[in-house]
């Protein structure tokens, strides 16, 4: 691994925002933290950046220790929250800033600063002051102004945040098409759980300091490991269950067989709402539930049923509150929380 | 609706009324200003090159005297004494603005750094010498400077001054009451720039290499620029025209051209040449104020 992060813990006064948490990072990944406000995932990204010190626990890069280097000195660059642009700079000398602090000459710099603005696509924006720029602009001259210096890892600090939602879908590709060109390590913070999904190889999320789940995105996304993880990633359905066999629950919905070990006598499950099937009649391990509310979306519609459950199902039938509906959890579907 | 009628912010009215009530707000402040600044502007022009009387009285007699008076003629040929006194103002007021600009950061980052119970202790302490009068702040330094006290004697122990004298007068005793007592229109007007700086542009600059010098430069200076022309504007007229101070703590050898000003109008009972220096004062703080403004035009464009 590449990048290690070990045992970093950081207080503000009484404030634990970071509490012992250790993370590998590999080379040319885009590795995401993904959690609420106030889970850590800035201050860790600033711990990486440079612009805070731990309180306990090293970083170190190919294996050697970065923890204290000064943020003017490390090879990270950041592309910050509000882009932090020199306002009194036109575009091309912001991209050229981090080139000329290191002492390359005028025709280099801008030579170099060009070639960078043509990767995010603003060629002839050179002259253009920040503020005559729209908020998909300026991120990307952010951007450039960051990947000019060729960093080893870039840091994004909730890069989408100010753009509106079209704009983001978009530049998520686009953002994911960098990364893969360029094969830069790329580190993003964000709470965005559609954005994580749509950029990332690997995510962490974090809560209260802590990594809550890393893995591979779709291992996190489809196992959550702990009911935060499974609500923070948006699924809704948990099922209260007892153990009754190896591998075998007993819910108030039916006695079902599992694909996993339950290590717990009583637990939670989950399942997420796209994972529910409906059926034409009882199956095995089937339940029926009413529709209390039916949700028209588009391509999909969103049962709330009586007994707590949502399903998202396509919109070929379409249902309305007080249908009643067959339905059957797949037991490679259902997911075994983890919770102390 | 005829030509002269419009609607104006929901109301019917003609053009006539509304200039009407346009003048019955600016009369009062123009009224004002011509009375006590525009008229006897003028009077000061008239007066600048008017004669003086025998008797200190001013003579409506047309004449250039006064003003190749000032470039240096007398009795005997040429002396530069007022040209070097203007020279010598402009010197002071410059230097005591930039001591106070370059004293006012450290101040401003104090301040702006401290919590919220701290900080009002700290402007406090910072204000109270804008409560009292400024003849009895310098008479402080008078205290202060005296020779049995640390300052004086540091003074004389590095051979600066005779031991046994005070530290006044001197050019150091001027700056120092010239620093004191315009410090805090710079550090004022800086604090605020500085408790509302953009520190994410700070961070973007450490994160791209720059050294804590061009961090500076780049990310703190022209933020704070705003805040420094205010104080720097605010520090830089009075003390053109500052006479208390180096009256005071510059002795008769260190006049400035306040203290010229002063003369000509007190004791030399010479109101035309006085008119003549006020004038060329004004001209000169007009003209640094003019350059400075087109400098930072320049800087911002």
């Amino acid at each position: 691994m590449d990048l290690e992060l070990t045992q970093l813990t950081k207080n503000y006064g009484a404030v634990a925002a970071l509490q012992d948490v250790s993370l590998s990072i590999g080379a040319g990944e885009f590795f995401t933290l993904l959690g609420p406000s106030g889970c850590g995932k800035t201050t860790l990204l600033r711990l990486l950046a440079g612009l805070e010190l731990p309180d306990a626990g090293t970083i170190t890069m190919l294996g050697q220790d970065i923890t204290r280097l000064p943020a003017n000195q490390r090879s990270f660059n950041t592309v910050f929250q509000s882009y932090a642009l020199f306002p009194h700079m036109n575009v091309l000398e912001n991209v050229a800033y981090g080139l000329f602090s290191r002492n390359y000459s005028k025709t280099d710099g801008y030579e170099r600063a060009r070639e960078a603005l043509t990767l995010v696509r603003l060629e002839g924006f050179e002259k253009r002051m920040p503020h005559q720029m729209s908020g998909g602009q300026r991120q990307r001259v952010a951007m450039a102004r960051a990947l000019v210096n060729e960093p080893q890892v870039l840091l994004l600090d909730e890069p989408m945040s100010a753009l509106d939602a079209k704009l983001r879908m978009e530049v998520q590709v686009e953002l994911r098409q960098l990364q893969q060109r360029l094969r830069t390590t790329f580190i993003m913070v964000t709470h965005d759980q559609q954005e994580a999904l749509t950029v990332s190889d690997r995510v962490a999320v974090m809560n209260k300091g802590k990594v809550a789940q890393c893995g591979p995105v779709r291992e996190v996304f489809d196992r959550p490991a702990t009911r935060f993880v499974a609500d923070f990633l948006g699924t809704e359905n948990f099922i209260e269950a007892e153990r009754c066999g190896e591998r075998q629950v007993r819910t108030i919905l039916g006695t079902w067989d599992l694909t996993q070990d339950v290590p717990w006598e009583k637990g939670s499950l989950t399942i997420r709402p796209e994972k529910i099937r409906l059926t034409e009649s009882v199956e095995p391990g089937g339940w029926d539930a009413q529709v209390s509310t039916a949700v028209y979306k588009g391509g999909y519609q969103v049962l709330l049923l009586d007994n707590g459950l949502r399903i998202e199902t396509d919109a070929r039938n379409s249902w309305k509150a007080g249908d009643v509906v067959h339905a059957v959890c797949s037991s490679d579907a259902l997911v075994v929380l983890h919770d102390e | 609706m005829t030509n002269d009628t419009r609607v104006h912010r929901g109301e019917v009215v003609d053009r006539s009324t509304i200039l009407g009530r346009k003048l019955l707000f600016v009369v009062p402040g123009m009224a004002w200003i011509v009375a006590f600044l525009a008229l006897p502007c003028l009077a000061l022009v008239a007066v600048a090159f008017a004669s003086r009387g025998n008797l200190g009285d001013v003579e409506w007699t047309f004449t250039l005297e006064n003003f190749w008076r000032l470039a240096g003629k007398d009795l005997f040929g040429w002396s530069p004494d007022n040209l070097m006194i203007l020279g010598r103002s402009f010197w002071v007021a410059m230097v005591s603005t930039l001591l106070c600009v370059i004293l006012s950061f450290p101040l401003a980052f104090f301040l702006a750094s401290r919590g919220p119970k701290a900080r009002a202790v700290w402007m406090t302490l910072l204000l109270i010498p804008f409560w009292t009068n400024l003849v009895i702040r310098t008479y402080a330094w008078l205290l202060v400077l005296a020779p049995e006290l640390p300052i004086a004697k540091l003074l004389a122990w590095l051979g600066i001054i005779q031991p046994g004298f005070p530290a006044y007068p001197s050019e150091f005793a001027v700056w120092i009451g010239m620093v004191s007592a315009f410090l805090p229109f710079v550090a004022l007007p800086l604090y605020t720039a500085v408790d509302k700086l953009d520190w994410s542009l700070v961070e973007a600059s450490q994160d791209l290499y720059a050294t804590p010098w061009r961090t500076f430069w780049t990310a703190i200076w022209p933020q704070t620029l705003p805040g420094i022309s205010v104080g720097a504007t605010l520090t830089l007229v009075p003390a053109m025209g500052m006479f208390v101070v180096p009256d005071m703590l510059g002795g008769a050898r260190y006049m400035l051209v306040g203290n010229l000003i002063q003369q000509q109008f007190g004791t030399a009972r010479d109101w035309p040449f006085g008119a003549m220096v006020s004038i060329a004062l004004m001209a000169l703080t007009l003209a640094t104020l003019l350059m400075a403004g087109r400098k930072g035009k320049e800087a911002r464009a």
